[in-house]
C-alpha cells in the first residue's frame, strides 16, 4: 500500500510539474535589480543604526544617562512596561510581523494594537466599518493541533470582547465591498466533515446563511450582495438571504478578480478560451452572461492572479502581466472604458517603474498601495500620482485592506 | 573580468541552467505558477546576495533549494494578502473527463491540504528523489523528523484517498517519465 502510494505520488508530482510555463527571458536581470534594492536598503539601515549609536553615545557622554533610561528611583521598579503607541500612518492599518519572531498583530492607524488572545498569531486582517476582522492561528505545538492548521476568524471592536465567527482548518474569507458582510469558507476540512460556506453580517456577527460547497472550492469574492465561489470549471453566485443562486455552466472557464462593489451587470472576470485569456464583463445574476465584448490576449502572455478591483469598481489591477511591448509589470486597467479590443493596450497603464505591488490593497480613497526600496506609496491610477505613506511599525508591517466607509 | 562581473556571469549561468527545475519544485510547494515564480525569484535573490559566502559553485543549488523550501514555509505562515487568489491557468484540461485525470486531480488537492512542512518533505522525497538525510539537510531539521513528517503525510493521504474511494493503481500509470531539466 505504501509503495503504491509513493508511486502514485511520484506520478502526480511529475504530471503536475510538467511542462513548466515559458520562463521570462530576463529573470536573472530582474533578480539582480531586486538584489540591488535589498543591498541599498540594508546599507541604509546599517547607516541609520550607526548614526543612532553615535548619537546615543554622545548623549551618554554629556549627560551620563542613556536615552530611554531614567535615573534609577524608587518608583521605576513598579512602573512595568509602558504601552507603546505609534503615530497615525496616513490612515493605513498594518499587519505587523515582528523580526524577532514574536507574535504578529494588527496595528491600527490610530496606534491601537489588536492582538489575539491565547497566544495566537494573526495571519490575515481586514478593516471593516466597526473594527477589524482577523484570521488567526496557533503558532506553537499543542496536543491535537497542528501549527497553522486550525484557524479562527474573529471580529475585534473597540471596548468589546472579540467575537469568534468561525473556526476550522484552512479557512478563507472575503469581505463585501461595503464591509457589512463576510463570507467564510472551509474548502478542506477534516475527514468525515463536509466543506462549508457561511455568511455573517457585520458588525453583529449574525449568521445569514450556510451551505455545503465542493471540496477544494475557491472563494472568488462578492458581487453586490452575492458571494461567488467555485472551481476552475464552474462558478456559482449565491445570495445567503434569498438563497437564490446561479451557475456559470461548464462550457467555459471563468475567474473572479475579487470583490466588486455593485452588481452593475458588468463584473470584470477572466475567461479562458483555448490559448487565450480574455477580460470580459459578466452579469452573475443572469447565469454569468457576458455583457461586454471580450478583450483577449494569448494565455502565455498574461497572468491575472492575484488581482483586484478598486472599491469604486473603476480600476482593475493585475500584479503580474506581460504584454507585447510593455514587458512584465503590474498594470491597472480602466474598467470605465470600453473593454472591446480597439487597440493593443486599451486602457491599460503601467505602474511607475521601480515600484512593486506586494498585494492588491486599496486605501479608502481608491489609492493603490505600492512599495519600493524607499517605503510605501499611495498611487492614484486616475492621475498617476504618488504620495508617500508611513505604516505603523514601519518595515516589519504590511498594509491591511479596508472595506466600507 | 572583475569579481562582481564574474559573480554576475556565474549567477546568470546558474539561473539559465536551473531555473526551470526550481520553478517545478516551487509549483509543487505552492500550487500555482504565479506564486511559484515569486518564490523562485525570492530564493534566487537570497542566493545571489549570499553568493560569496556560499563559496563553492557546487553548493549553490543546494543553498537555493534550501532557501526555496524554508521561504515557502515562512510565507505560508505570514500570508497576509487580502484576497486568496484562485488558480490561474488550467494547466491540464485536455483529459479532464478521464477517470485517471480526475483521480490525479483529487490526489493533487489532497497534497495541497497537507501542512507546508509535510508537503515539502513529500516533494523532496518523491519528486526530488532525496534520501531522508538529504531532505533533513535541505530543510534544516533532524532525519527523524523527516521520517515522522513523511509518515504522517502519507497517512493523511491514505485517509483522504480512502474516503474518496480512490485506488492507488489508478494513479500510477506506467511509462510516465520526468522531463530532464
Amino acid at each position: 500500500m505504501t509503495r503504491e502510494l509513493e508511486r502514485g505520488l511520484r506520478a502526480v508530482f511529475e504530471d503536475r510539474a510538467d511542462p513548466v510555463p515559458a520562463q521570462e527571458p530576463d529573470i536573472a536581470d530582474r533578480v539582480l535589480v531586486r538584489a540591488g534594492h535589498v543591498r541599498r536598503r540594508r546599507a541604509a539601515t546599517a547607516g541609520l543604526a550607526t548614526a543612532f549609536v553615535v548619537i546615543v553615545l554622545a548623549i551618554a557622554t554629556v549627560t551620563g544617562v542613556l536615552p530611554g533610561m531614567r535615573p534609577s528611583g524608587p518608583t521605576d521598579e513598579a512602573a512595568g512596561p509602558q504601552p507603546t503607541t505609534t503615530p497615525s500612518g496616513n490612515g493605513i492599518d498594518a499587519l505587523v510581523l515582528p523580526k524577532d519572531g514574536g507574535r504578529s498583530f494588527i496595528r491600527a492607524a490610530d496606534g491601537t494594537k489588536i492582538e489575539p488572545e491565547d497566544g495566537r498569531y494573526v495571519q490575515q486582517g481586514a478593516r471593516v466599518p466597526d473594527g477589524f476582522l482577523a484570521l488567526t492561528y496557533f503558532g506553537g505545538q499543542r496536543d491535537g493541533e497542528t501549527p497553522a492548521s486550525t484557524q479562527r476568524l474573529s471580529l475585534y471592536m473597540p471596548g468589546r470582547s472579540p467575537v469568534t465567527l468561525a473556526e476550522d482548518n484552512n479557512l478563507v474569507f472575503s469581505v463585501s465591498a461595503d464591509g457589512k458582510r463576510v463570507a467564510v469558507m472551509a474548502p478542506f476540512v477534516t475527514p468525515g466533515q463536509k466543506p462549508w460556506l457561511r455568511v455573517y453580517s457585520l458588525p453583529n456577527g449574525e449568521q445569514l446563511g450556510e451551505r455545503a460547497v465542493p471540496e477544494g472550492s475557491d472563494l472568488g469574492g462578492w458581487v453586490g450582495e452575492d458571494i461567488v465561489f467555485g472551481s476552475k470549471r464552474v462558478l456559482q453566485a449565491w445570495n445567503p438571504v434569498s438563497n437564490a443562486e446561479t451557475t456559470s455552466g461548464p462550457d467555459r472557464q471563468l475567474q473572479m478578480f475579487g470583490t466588486s462593489k455593485e452588481d452593475f451587470g458588468q463584473t470584470p472576470m477572466a475567461k479562458f478560451a483555448g490559448d487565450q485569456m480574455c477580460i470580459v464583463g459578466i452579469d452573475v445574476r443572469s447565469s454569468f452572461k457576458e455583457t461586454t465584448t471580450p478583450r483577449c490576449y494569448a494565455k502565455t502572455d498574461m497572468r491575472v492572479s492575484p488581482a483586484s478591483v478598486s472599491p469604486d469598481g473603476r480600476w482593475l489591477v493585475c500584479v503580474t502581466l506581460t504584454l507585447p511591448g510593455m514587458g512584465v509589470a503590474p498594470l491597472t486597467i480602466d474598467l470605465s472604458r470600453d473593454l472591446s479590443p480597439t487597440d493593443d493596450h486599451g486602457s491599460m497603464l503601467s505602474l511607475p517603474p521601480g515600484y512593486e505591488m506586494a498585494g492588491a490593497v486599496w486605501t479608502r480613497d481608491n489609492l493603490l498601495l505600492l512599495v519600493n526600496s524607499d517605503g510605501w506609496w499611495a498611487y492614484d491610477p486616475g492621475d498617476q500620482s504618488l504620495e508617500r505613506v508611513s505604516l505603523p511599525d514601519g518595515p516589519v508591517a504590511t498594509p491591511v485592506p479596508r472595506y466600507g466607509s | 573580468m572583475d569579481s562582481k562581473e564574474k559573480i554576475e556571469a556565474d549567477f546568470r549561468d546558474f539561473v539559465t541552467a536551473r531555473s526551470a527545475a526550481l520553478h517545478r519544485a516551487a509549483y509543487l510547494l505552492t500550487g500555482n505558477w504565479a506564486t511559484a515564480e515569486d518564490l523562485v525569484q525570492t530564493a534566487l535573490t537570497k542566493t545571489y546576495l549570499a553568493w560569496k559566502r556560499i563559496g563553492d559553485i557546487g553548493s549553490v543549488e543546494a543553498y537555493a533549494r534550501r532557501v526555496l523550501y524554508t521561504t515557502n514555509v515562512s510565507w505560508w505562515r505570514r500570508m497576509w494578502r487580502n484576497e486568496h487568489p484562485t488558480e490561474i491557468l488550467p494547466e491540464h484540461l485536455g483529459n479532464d473527463h478521464t477517470d485517471e485525470h480526475v483521480e490525479r486531480d483529487l490526489m493533487w488537492r489532497f497534497v495541497r491540504k497537507l501542512p507546508p512542512k509535510q508537503r515539502a518533505v513529500l516533494v523532496l522525497r518523491f519528486y526530488e528523489d532525496m534520501s531522508e538525510s538529504e531532505t533533513a539537510r535541505v530543510l534544516g531539521i533532524a532525519a527523524g523528523t523527516v521520517k515522522s513528517q513523511c509518515s504522517r503525510a502519507l497517512s493523511n493521504l491514505r485517509t483522504y484517498l480512502a474516503e474518496a474511494g480512490i485506488e492507488m493503481a489508478a494513479l500510477d500509470t506506467p511509462g510516465r517519465r520526468r522531463t530532464a531539466t
